[in-house]
């Protein structure tokens, strides 16, 4: 899924007029998983916004705000896209918020949340990096594990001299995704080709 | 013509290397200084490639500069900072100005040094950088295209005798001499133990191996470099430096007697003395 974070109420209310009312919108897929903007979270945002004298006009949680078709089919009456009197705070992944901000071109818009990462998640609170969308998938090349997302250098020929007992210099407290691959496979394979970066 | 570390190491000659950080500036004046210190005293020096993650000038710049004055360097590239197509045109460029020894590693990640937001590039990795290099001396760029004029270098990679698992660490290295290395400098090993347990383990492989040693030049200064993740210096070797009378001297016996060691069982060292150069040449005349 995509993980999210929450960007502090602070941050948030930079970016606010407290002029204008707010359409607190949220979502019900990878951002209600990752506990950053479902309807537990809206109701706590919203409080806050209300504590430091925003409006709040009303507030939803999209099924995916990523999805054109979703927003106008649940938002299009309730939205005008050129209104300029209200300001969208959108508590979903950048795909979600830019997908509101092409449908509802002239409103203004505030994220509500900070993309990290395609991720798994462990347990709430500890997720991986998994995937970096990079559209040349070469999974199978390491028997299903990545390291062009799983190593901090992207090294797909071998470790780099920082790997000590296994775990890696940059961040200590991860394995070294070679070790990882090593200990599966006993080998460290044949040459691979440099990644390729054009997605056509 | 091959570069005289080439040559020597071809000739089964003990080598010495060293090595300089460029400035992080334009005054060069004790960078030179230092190399011509040196240069009686070594075979070629290492100009690195933003170590650490910390911003300096170009070595390609300073590796020129080093040609210059008739010092041989060993100009060293990172993956970190740059694409494919600038990589392969520092390699041309390095060719062009006369440089003939190029050492090829990953390169310390950004976190690690002053300009931490910057993007961390690794376009290729180090054995692609490796193999582009081959690629280019063949006369042809990585998409095919023929050259006007190909390069021709001594290439060399990194060995870290302390990552490990060691088996890991040995495909590592056989999969960079197939790739086109044909050298290696390591990490500095402190104590012969750490010596015959890990590099005794390279002795199969064709390749000529330059062992690092570093001064350590206080008991302090120890402490902190044992702090080091991936660093092991012996009890041993902290305790001569507390108990004696000169630190710095016992630093330079230290380093002198693992040269000497060094001088039987490896192809040559590399001799790290950093901001303290001038104490390389007593380290070698005291390994005689």
């Amino acid at each position: 899924m995509i993980i999210t974070e929450k960007r502090s109420i602070d941050d948030i209310c930079k970016s606010l007029n407290i002029e204008k009312e707010i359409f607190v919108i949220g979502c019900a897929a990878c951002a209600t998983k990752c506990q950053t903007g479902g309807d537990k979270e809206l109701l706590q945002i919203i409080q806050e916004l209300k504590n430091r004298g925003f409006k709040v006009k009303d507030s939803i949680v999209l099924d995916t705000p990523c999805d054109s078709r979703i927003v106008k089919k649940d938002l299009g009456k309730k939205i005008a896209n050129d209104n300029k009197d209200i300001q969208l705070l959108i508590c979903a992944c950048g795909s979600g918020v830019q997908t509101l901000s092409s449908e509802f071109f002239s409103v203004p818009i505030v994220s509500g949340l900070n993309t990290v990462y395609i991720g798994s998640t462990k347990r709430i609170g500890e997720t991986l990096e998994y995937c970096k969308a990079c559209g040349n998938c070469r999974l199978m090349e390491f028997e299903a594990i990545c390291p062009v997302t799983r190593c901090p250098k992207g090294m797909v020929n071998a470790p780099c001299g920082g790997m000590i007992e296994g775990f890696c210099e940059i961040y200590p407290d991860k394995e070294c995704i070679w070790s990882v691959i090593y200990k599966k496979t006993g080998n460290i394979g044949a040459y691979k080709e440099p990644k390729k970066f054009s997605k056509k | 013509m091959l570069s005289n570390l080439q040559q020597k190491l071809e000739n089964k000659e003990f080598v010495i290397t060293a090595e300089i950080f460029p400035p992080k500036g334009v005054d060069v004046s004790s960078l030179i200084e230092k190399a011509n210190i040196l240069r009686d005293y070594v075979t070629a020096i290492n100009v690195t490639d933003g170590q650490r993650a910390v911003m300096r000038i170009s070595p390609l710049a300073v590796s020129k500069i080093l040609v210059d004055i008739d010092v041989e360097p060993i100009f060293q590239l990172t993956c970190r900072d740059r694409n494919r197509i600038a990589l392969e045109a520092d390699i041309l460029g390095a060719y062009a100005l006369g440089i003939r020894n190029i050492l090829l590693i990953s390169g310390d990640y950004p976190t690690s040094g002053d300009h931490k937001d910057a993007k961390p590039v690794y376009d290729l990795d180090t054995i692609q950088l490796i193999k582009t290099v081959k690629t280019l001396e063949t006369g042809v760029d990585l998409v095919g295209k023929k050259l006007k004029g190909s390069p021709k270098f001594f290439k060399g990679a990194a060995l870290n005798p302390f990552s490990t698992p060691h088996s890991l660490v040995l495909q590592t290295l056989q999969k960079k001499i197939e790739a086109g290395a044909e050298f290696f400098q390591t990490q500095p090993i402190f104590d012969m133990c750490f010596f015959d347990d890990i590099i005794h383990n390279t002795k199969g492989f064709d390749t000529n191996i330059i062992v690092g040693v570093f001064l350590l030049k206080s008991y302090e200064f120890a402490q902190r470099i044992a702090r080091i993740p991936g660093i092991c210096i012996s009890k041993t070797v902290l305790d001569r430096l507390k108990n004696a009378k000169d630190e710095l001297d016992e630093g330079i016996n230290i380093a002198a007697e693992l040269v000497k060691e060094f001088r039987r069982k490896a192809q040559g060292v590399h001799i790290m003395a950093i901001a303290c150069e001038e104490h390389i040449p007593e380290i070698i005349k005291r390994s005689k």
